[in-house]
């Protein structure tokens, strides 16, 4: 898994590329917090469960992010560790995060312009996110960021790997 | 692509051929290095994107402090028939409501030239403020309804500020129609701990000196004068509005996908006007739009104690009284002439203001032969202006000018070209105090990840759509 952070104007992003679904969320949740938190370390003391459920899987990874946002904003929480158990694919329930090539020719590419038709289950993940109280992080908070955007979204298997791109607005 | 066609000295077209699903052409008000500027980016491809919304009035607009944004780009104007027109969160941004507010004083920048310092540190002690603050004011989610439907006043009423000061703001301080079970448990969580906060970014609150008047009898009748002490605070809807925009951006989401449109951008995800989405939306954003006028108002009322705290003065001498406060984040109904017959439109403004000419109703009373006041902030270290609307913003804007200087640096590059103490240190040098922000913040902040605010607001006056009053020059500022 990697990612690194985009160019643009007046906001932040991200474009994240792994071997599995799991790892994809799991890396856009590392690279958006260390936008937010500076990279600071941090020894998880308490843990919350994360399952979400959503239309296809760029509206899945939209509801991620933001969850995390919240968790960061509203529950005052600086988190560091990201345990991401599984994330299935909306479709014919054949899409599985760690079926790689298999996804790949049934067709599991799933773009921010793909909308839930009649009969498709949902997308979801399930995760374990810890972190401990900001006030307690040398430093708190790198960056404000206020949301993950649908501008530029996407969540696409391509040339082998699965692909993601965020943009945030700061 | 086709590139933008000049049609005027501060106005360029982005015609319908420019993207194949353009409803109206697009308007950018611009000179040849504002376009240029924005050419570079994905601006002008934003402002035709807008262009393809359903129900869209006149043009796609764009303001000459236009930069990238989401969606809409940022200093976009649109408007929408309440018959098959639309309502698009991202046309209003996630900081519902962000705007500006400008207080008076009473005191001479020559008074306190040497005593900057300790009313900056004073200032920054007092403001909550920074990434995870926690305000001063202990809202319950009762405390945060009422809020909700009462705005500034509201706050006013709690005891944090002065009856008159409502009536110094844009719609008497309240949007109507908000509706507090519309807001979500998220979003009510995300603004218990955040009411009468700065936040962080670009929010700021400075204070300045007017330096110059440009209209003298627009700035007697705002109580402006060359040389005097003023304070302008810059902030919004915090989490609150973050949360609302991001609820309902899913909302409007699933809409889109029920009724088989397509947008070229996601994030212009929006439902009918008139429809349940669109009507609960506007209920909440009313709501957000409340809050952070109360924010703004909550803020002014510390800076007001702080100022009597610092010079031992009460508040008479000090003179503290509200100019005005606009708001640059919002959609709002309102009555326009489209080809020769009057109109209501729902008129989204993401990074532009108001900018309403004299007699319009709009228009405080106290104001009103003279017009709205516009308030402009600079970027950091730079001028900040009040300007004064006009009757050409109504009749090529729908009444809308520009917000600020507009970003032309993206954030990593800025904290690449710019070392932030050095920033600070420069600024010092240059007479300017500033207290609060972490360095890298202060590099994303520099004046050099920013267009040239002069530049800007000379543009609009150039294009009509709003004049200078007076110019406004930092002298101390805090930071989140």
């Amino acid at each position: 898994m990697e990612y690194h952070t985009i160019e643009h104007t007046a906001d932040v992003g991200i474009e994240v590329s792994a071997a599995s679904l799991e790892e994809l969320f799991s890396g856009a949740a590392e690279g958006m917090l260390s936008i937010m938190l500076g990279g600071v370390e941090i020894a998880p003391t308490a843990s919350t469960e994360v399952e979400i459920q959503a239309g296809d899987l760029a509206e899945l990874m939209f509801k991620w992010l933001n969850e995390l946002i919240f968790l960061v904003g509203a529950r005052g929480l600086a988190l560091g560790a990201v345990q991401v158990r599984s994330v299935t694919a909306g479709g014919d329930g054949r899409e599985r995060g760690a079926a790689g090539d298999a996804a790949e020719e049934a067709g599991a590419a799933a773009t921010a312009d793909d909308a839930p038709g009649p009969g498709r289950s949902a997308s979801s993940i399930a995760a374990t996110v810890g972190g401990v109280p900001l006030d307690e992080v040398e430093g708190s908070l790198e960056t404000e960021i206020k949301a993950a955007t649908y501008h530029e979204l996407s969540v696409e298997r391509r040339d082998g790997a699965w692909r993601a791109r965020v943009i945030f607005d700061v | 692509m086709t590139r933008a066609i000049r049609t005027g000295d501060y106005e360029w077209e982005i015609p319908t051929s420019f993207k194949p699903g353009m409803r109206v052409p697009g308007t950018v008000f611009a000179d040849e290095d504002l376009i240029e500027n924005a050419s570079r980016d994905k601006a002008l491809e934003q402002v035709a994107n807008v262009a393809f919304l359903s129900g869209i009035v006149g043009r796609s607009l764009a303001m000459p402090d236009i930069h990238w944004g989401y969606g809409f780009p940022i200093g976009g104007v649109a408007a929408f028939d309440v018959a098959g027109g639309v309502v698009s969160p991202g046309g209003v941004g996630f900081d519902i409501s962000c705007g500006v507010r400008l207080v008076k004083t009473a005191l001479a920048a020559e008074e306190i030239r040497g005593d900057v310092r300790g009313l900056v540190a004073q200032l920054a002690r007092d403001i909550p403020r920074g990434l995870g603050a926690r305000g001063r004011i202990n809202a319950s989610e009762d405390v945060l309804r009422r809020v909700f439907k009462g705005g500034g006043p509201e706050l006013a009423r709690m005891g944090y500020g002065r009856e008159e000061d409502a009536g110094r703001t844009e719609r008497g301080g309240v949007y109507e129609g908000a509706d507090p079970d519309k807001v979500s448990a998220r979003a009510y969580e995300r603004g218990l701990n955040q009411l009468g906060t700065l936040g962080s970014g670009n929010h700021f609150l400075e204070v300045q000196e007017v330096e110059k008047v440009f209209l003298p009898d627009a700035a007697r009748a705002f109580g402006l004068r060359e040389g005097q002490v003023t304070v302008m605070i810059h902030s919004g809807s915090r989490g609150t509005g973050h949360q609302i925009c991001t609820d309902y951006l899913q909302v409007m989401d699933h809409a889109v996908s029920r009724l088989g449109w397509e947008l070229p951008d996601r994030q212009l995800a929006c439902a009918p006007l008139g429809s349940g989405e669109a009507s609960d939306y506007l209920a909440a954003m009313a709501c957000a739009c409340n809050y952070a006028i109360g924010n703004r108002q909550a803020l002014m009322h510390f800076t007001r104690l702080a100022f009597e705290h610092h010079f031992k003065a009460g508040p008479e001498s000090l003179g503290m009284d509200l100019l005005f406060d606009v708001s640059h984040n919002v959609a709002r109904f309102e009555e326009h002439e489209v080809d020769g017959a009057r109109r209501e439109v729902c008129v989204h403004r993401k990074g532009a203001t108001a900018s309403f000419p004299a007699g319009h109703p709009a228009v405080p009373e106290e104001y009103r032969d003279v017009g709205q006041p516009v308030l402009i902030p600079g970027d950091m270290g730079t001028h900040s202006y009040v300007l004064v609307g006009t009757g050409t913003a109504m009749d090529k804007s729908f009444g809308s000018t520009c917000h600020g200087a507009g970003r032309t640096m993206s954030r990593s590059k800025a904290k690449k070209t710019v070392d932030g103490r050095e920033l600070k240190a420069r600024l010092e040098r240059e007479g300017i105090v500033v207290m609060g922000g972490k360095p890298n913040l202060l590099a994303e902040e520099a004046p050099e990840a920013y267009k040239d605010v002069t530049r800007v607001v000379d543009v609009c006056e150039g294009a009509g759509l709003s004049r200078k009053v007076a110019m406004l020059k930092p002298l101390g500022v805090v930071k989140g």
